[in-house]
């Protein structure tokens, strides 16, 4: 099935990405975002927050937005 | 500032509409840029085309000088052309955002009032406001913040970022009361690996996204880029006497690099370079402070002497005797015998004492 998938973490993309039917939102982003701690982000689905074991579905929009994000100087 | 909070729904469509209409400009204008550089490229095409015929007709009348004119002329529409189709593939190739529907951008706002509590909007200003919660890094505390969203700067790069970052509870630091944040200077706020998430989300009208990505900076401190460290925001210390110090009473030493306050800091007598006390030195010809880079050595003995008193050759070893020194040794007409005398004989009344020539010394 098809969701849509904001990624906020680097470029910002957001993009469609099939996703097997079942696949929980903690099971979707060990899948994408493998190299980050859950707890650093924010997960809203459909601009909710939800809890981790729950079921995507299709159309679903799905936003990770990490809440750790340093900032810098202009060179 | 007039500003309207507990928006309506009807209001908040409004602000959804005008958020939407100035993306739809924004990608206007992106098309607009595609136009024009195509429009360069086909000009340039049309020039070659032409050449291309007079080239023809030179040829075909044995205008060999004229035609040697037309191959050059060729020569630069080429490089031309090859400028003119990369610049108009870079205009066409930039990533396509398509702009949000009205209700896209009105949920974004509905987002944005559940994650920041209060979604303010000030009709007059056309700006669109959040407030974060009292922002503390490292136990420094900070204030609250307020982010500011100009809306009709949406995508017009002329007016520079289209948001603020306002200190609601200034707790500036004290080497620069501009900096009321670690990444915030003048109400700016530099977003650094944010920067990229905030322009596409703020070109998609993700509002709800963008608001979340400068929290996000704003509750993240970087200490290898910082307009101002936390461990300086109280004011640094000077290297001398420990004194804290910021804003217009920091000095920097141009020879030790080091911060100093204005009590440890002079100021070199050759070069006029800001210097502490520390480095400089004094120049044992004529006393004045200088510093390391001033200081030099007498070419001839190799003592310390500025580069002044170097120059003017005022090393005392490089000094002329002077006519008191002269008086004491013979005079070059006289002979020998005459300038002989015994070590018990007294000289006439007020010369100086007086020496024996070696050379007319008895044995």
């Amino acid at each position: 099935m098809r969701i849509l998938y904001i990624n906020n973490d680097g470029g910002g993309y957001a993009d469609y990405v099939e996703v097997a039917a079942g696949t929980t939102v903690e099971k979707f982003f060990a899948q994408h975002m493998s190299a980050g701690e859950a707890g650093d982000y924010l997960i809203r689905v459909n601009r909710q927050p939800v809890p981790r074991d729950y079921v995507l579905q299709e159309g679903d929009r799905i936003t990770i937005t990490p809440t750790k994000i340093e900032g810098a100087v202009r060179a | 500032m007039t500003t309207e909070e507990c928006l309506s729904g009807k209001r908040l469509w409004k602000i959804a509409s005008e958020i939407r209409d100035r993306l739809v400009r924004m990608q206007t204008a992106r098309y607009g840029d595609v136009q024009r550089e195509v429009g360069n490229l086909l000009q340039n095409q049309e020039e070659l085309a032409s050449v291309h015929r007079r080239l023809r007709v030179c040829l075909s009348r044995g205008w060999l000088g004229a035609a040697t004119r037309m191959a050059e002329q060729i020569q630069r529409l080429f490089r031309e052309l090859l400028y003119s189709s990369q610049d108009a593939e870079r205009a066409g190739v930039r990533p396509e955002v398509q702009p949000p529907n009205v209700r896209d951008v009105l949920e974004e706002l509905l987002q944005a009032e559940e994650e920041f509590e209060h979604l303010r909007y000030d009709p007059e200003d056309g700006v669109l406001a959040v407030t974060t919660d009292p922002i503390e890094l490292e136990g420094m505390y900070l204030g609250d913040f307020e982010i500011r969203l100009r809306i009709e700067a949406l995508g017009d790069s002329q007016h520079g970022t289209p948001y603020r970052v306002v200190a609601l509870d200034p707790q500036p630091s004290a080497r620069n009361d501009a900096v009321t944040h670690p990444h915030v200077s003048e109400d700016r706020l530099c977003a650094g690996d944010a920067a990229a998430a905030v322009d596409a989300a703020l070109a998609s009208g993700r509002i709800c996204d963008f608001l979340l990505l400068v929290r996000s900076v704003l509750t993240t401190y970087n200490s290898e880029s910082a307009y101002v460290r936390l461990e300086d925001w109280a004011g640094a210390a000077c290297s001398d006497c420990g004194a804290t110090i910021g804003g217009d009473d920091t000095y920097y030493c141009t020879s030790c690099d080091a911060e100093f306050c204005s009590e440890c800091t002079s100021s070199c007598a050759r070069c006029d370079e800001t210097t502490c006390l520390g480095c400089l030195s004094s120049c044992p010809v004529c006393g004045d402070s200088v510093c390391p880079a001033c200081m030099d050595r007498c070419p001839e003995c190799r003592e310390p002497l500025c580069c002044h008193c170097r120059e003017e050759r005022q090393c005392p070893c490089q000094q002329e005797p002077s006519d008191e020194e002269n008086q004491d040794e013979p005079d070059a007409n006289t002979s020998p015998n005459e300038s002989n005398e015994t070590p018990d004989a007294a000289g006439p009344a007020g010369t100086s004492e007086q020496t024996v020539h070696p050379a007319a010394q008895t044995p």
